[in-house]
């Protein structure tokens, strides 16, 4: 539709002004899991003080939230319930996962905690720490207000490692070594024997 | 255009006013909604919101026009009509009972600061604040839900108990003024707002009127803590927004109401503001303007300071405090109006 | 008597409930106590936990960190023996911020001080493949820089 008005018309200004509105207007919905909700409460207390950003209006309904801050561990019996509060969200809603538990179980290693909610929520922003700062929240709602206003930012993406060697839990495995260094040491000259420990 | 014709007269210039107060109100009603965050921060020592434009004056904007762009949801088991229609018969009222608010004093015989002088203003405005409570009960009734249910109902007793010692309050004021016409009330309080003889009564009207808009430390129909949202847990977006606005506008009009019947109005004691309104008409209706728009927020400060004190009460609490105290309250208050004033008489 | 008119008379003016408004009034004209964080920048007390910073420099490659991680989330590759001899830098390192949970186990055992805590907190990611450290970025300055690009460029900054 913009690609027949000048970029100047209309479409972009609007977008822009509601997009201003939304970002700036985040109301996060009354909703804890753990621990980690306890920072949230601290993030809203007077200190830290999230009504900065006009978002300390915490709905109790879903039906009026525009983010949800999952803080906690989402065990398998809550995840259901935490899937069914996002059903209930109106369009358009965002996910903030707070602490390592959002990202990859963190340290509940077992049968009954879900390892990361990313394969039963869209999580927009992660946050890890355990719990994190107050500030590490309000900076994770900062990176959402400019994600809402900069899509594009959210789609660089900047890896720092090889993919296929992330690892997950349990992937220490004796004599695991990575064939690129194998091979870059090999080019060397060098022989590598697997996963060696030297005593020094 | 032709002033002084009789359509314009009975139909162009009252709209044109209806249309200027709906304006003037929506703008205020929206800062005041800014202005309770601010101060609900500074009451709690941090900040409220500041970084939304200069000093978060554009938070109240950026909140309406998101709740507007959200998704409108119907429940399932909602019953789509009622539910769509319900947020407009609590908005509707709250509106109209600043029909016959006097803001200021007339400038000229066409040139009145308010819309309708009804002589049976206060009677009324009686009237359509107890109408609101249809919107709050029949969207809890066609949510389909049960938290929204409890809330309406409640809202509904609430709504019932308070009015009766609002009503007694007020009639008293109706009593030492003689008049039910707001702007008679208003000029019988050229020498001393009724806030001195009839602080009881006052003091009746102000805790009434906190529990009539449903507000803290009264909001039991909304309470988090027990009902997920109260009567508007299914509502979303635009209709939800009325809500909102339905109750803030409430709240304006309390203040309003509240500043005619016992703060005095446009007035300021001992002003002779008959002789100075036949010299410069439109100085004096400002100036009055100004006046009344103090006080009335002075009284939003206030109505403010309670919500950041306390806390929520319990809901048998809330009916017992109704009868047991500011009925008899206002009943004494109102036989002791009516004594001096039969003394008076004699 | 004098019993009954006294509470008669705070039944009506009520002196809990205004000496309630007085307390917030109190704190209604006291300075305020926020911070204002993206502004200024808090200040962290001593020995806050933030993330992980390793000198790979001075690392030794004793996997003594890993041993002592509970959560499973470093990973040191040591160099091969024959490297080893000369230059016992690791080969790679990795540390998933995904396990994390920032409780210092890892610092205590390292011989050499090489991995500690640094006051970086500001970990959010789109992207939660951006939380895996390597060698590379485990060093503060890259970090930082990997997490300042492209944020926040239109949050206004204001004083308070
Ligand atoms: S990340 Fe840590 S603090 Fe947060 S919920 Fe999980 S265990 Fe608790
Ligand atoms: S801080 Fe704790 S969880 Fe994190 S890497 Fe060190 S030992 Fe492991
Ligand atoms: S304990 Fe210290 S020296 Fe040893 S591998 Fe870990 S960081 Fe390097």
């Amino acid at each position: 539709m913009t690609d027949s008005y000048p970029s100047w018309v209309g479409f972009t200004k609007l977008d822009w002004a509601l997009d201003y509105c939304r970002r700036n207007s985040l109301w996060p919905m009354t909703f804890g899991l753990a621990c980690c909700a306890i920072e949230m409460i601290a993030t809203s207390a007077s200190r830290y003080d999230i009504s900065r950003f006009g978002s300390e209006v915490f709905r109790p309904s879903p039906r009026q939230s525009d983010v949800m801050i999952i803080a906690g561990t989402v065990t398998e019996k809550m995840a259901p319930l935490v899937r069914r509060l996002y059903d209930q969200m109106p369009d358009p809603k965002w996910v903030i996962g707070m602490g390592v538990c959002t990202v990859a179980g963190g340290p509940f290693d077992t049968y009954a905690v879900l390892q990361g909610v990313t394969g039963l929520l869209p999580v927009d922003v992660f946050v890890p720490g355990c719990p994190p700062r107050p500030e590490a929240l309000l900076y994770a709602l900062l990176k959402l207000q400019d994600k809402i206003h900069r899509p594009e930012v959210a789609r660089q993406r900047n890896f720092h490692g090889p993919l296929t060697d992330r690892p997950t839990k349990g992937w220490m495995k004796k004599g695991e070594e990575i064939p690129e260094v194998v091979a870059a040491y090999e080019s060397k000259g060098h022989t590598v024997q697997s996963g060696q420990l030297v005593k020094g | 255009m032709d002033w002084n014709s009789p359509f314009m007269l009975t139909v162009g210039l009252p709209l044109l006013k209806i249309v200027i107060l709906l304006g003037v109100v929506a703008f205020c009603v929206a800062y005041t909604v800014w202005l309770e965050r601010r101060l609900l921060g500074f009451f709690q020592s941090r900040v409220g919101p500041n970084r939304v434009g200069p000093a978060g004056l554009i938070q109240p904007i950026a909140d309406g026009l998101k709740l507007i762009l959200k998704e409108d949801i119907i429940p399932t088991n909602a019953r789509p009509f009622l539910f769509r229609i319900a947020p407009i018969f609590a908005v509707v009222p709250a509106f109209a009972g600043f029909a016959i608010v006097a803001f200021a004093p007339p400038a000229g015989p066409r040139a009145s600061f308010l819309i309708s002088d009804a002589n049976i203003g206060i009677l009324y405005l009686l009237a359509i604040t107890s109408l609101g409570v249809f919107g709050i009960v029949l969207g809890g009734w066609a949510s389909g839900s049960k938290y929204p249910l409890f809330g309406s109902l409640r809202s509904a007793s609430q709504m019932l108990s308070y009015e009766v010692p609002l009503t007694f309050s007020v009639l008293s004021v109706i009593l030492m003024a003689g008049s039910f016409r707001l702007d008679d009330i208003i000029q019988a309080q050229g020498k001393l707002p009724f806030l001195v003889p009839l602080i009881l009564a006052f003091g009746v009207y102000v805790i009434s009127a906190v529990a009539e808009t449903n507000r803290a430390p009264f909001d039991l129909p909304e309470a988090e803590s027990e009902l997920v949202g109260g009567f508007h847990t299914e509502y979303s977006g635009m209709r939800f927004a009325f809500y909102f606005l339905a109750e803030y506008a409430n709240v304006v009009l309390v203040c309003c109401v509240a500043t005619s019947l016992f703060l005095g109005g446009y007035k300021i004691p001992f002003l002779p503001y008959e002789t100075l309104l036949a010299a410069h008409p439109w100085t004096v209706s400002l100036i009055g303007l100004a006046v009344f728009a103090v006080k009335a927020v002075a009284f939003l400060y206030f109505y403010i300071w309670i919500r950041a004190t306390f806390p929520r009460y319990r809901y048998d609490q809330l009916l017992k405090i109704g009868w047991k105290v500011l009925l008899p309250i206002s009943l004494l208050n109102l036989l002791l109006v009516a004594g001096i004033k039969l003394a008076m008489l004699r | 008597m004098p019993g009954a008119l006294n509470r008669l008379v705070r039944m009506v003016t009520f002196p809990e409930l205004a000496s309630g408004l007085a307390v917030t009034f109190k704190w209604f004209r006291k300075p305020k106590v926020t911070e204002f964080y993206p502004d200024a920048r808090p200040v962290l007390p001593y020995r806050t936990k933030g993330r992980l910073h390793v000198e790979i420099e001075t690392c030794i490659s004793c996997r003594m960190c890993e041993k002592a991680c509970p959560e499973d989330c470093i990973k040191v590759y040591p160099p091969p023996k024959e490297v080893f001899k000369t230059d016992k830098r690791p080969a790679q390192f990795y540390i998933s911020l995904e396990h994390c949970i920032h409780c210092g186990m890892c610092v205590d055992p390292c011989p050499t001080g090489s991995i500690h805590h640094s006051m970086e907190f500001e970990l959010a990611t789109y992207n939660k493949d951006e939380l895996l450290f390597n060698k590379e970025t485990l060093p503060y300055d890259l970090a930082i820089k990997h997490f300042r690009q492209g944020l926040l460029e239109n949050v206004e900054q204001k004083s308070p």
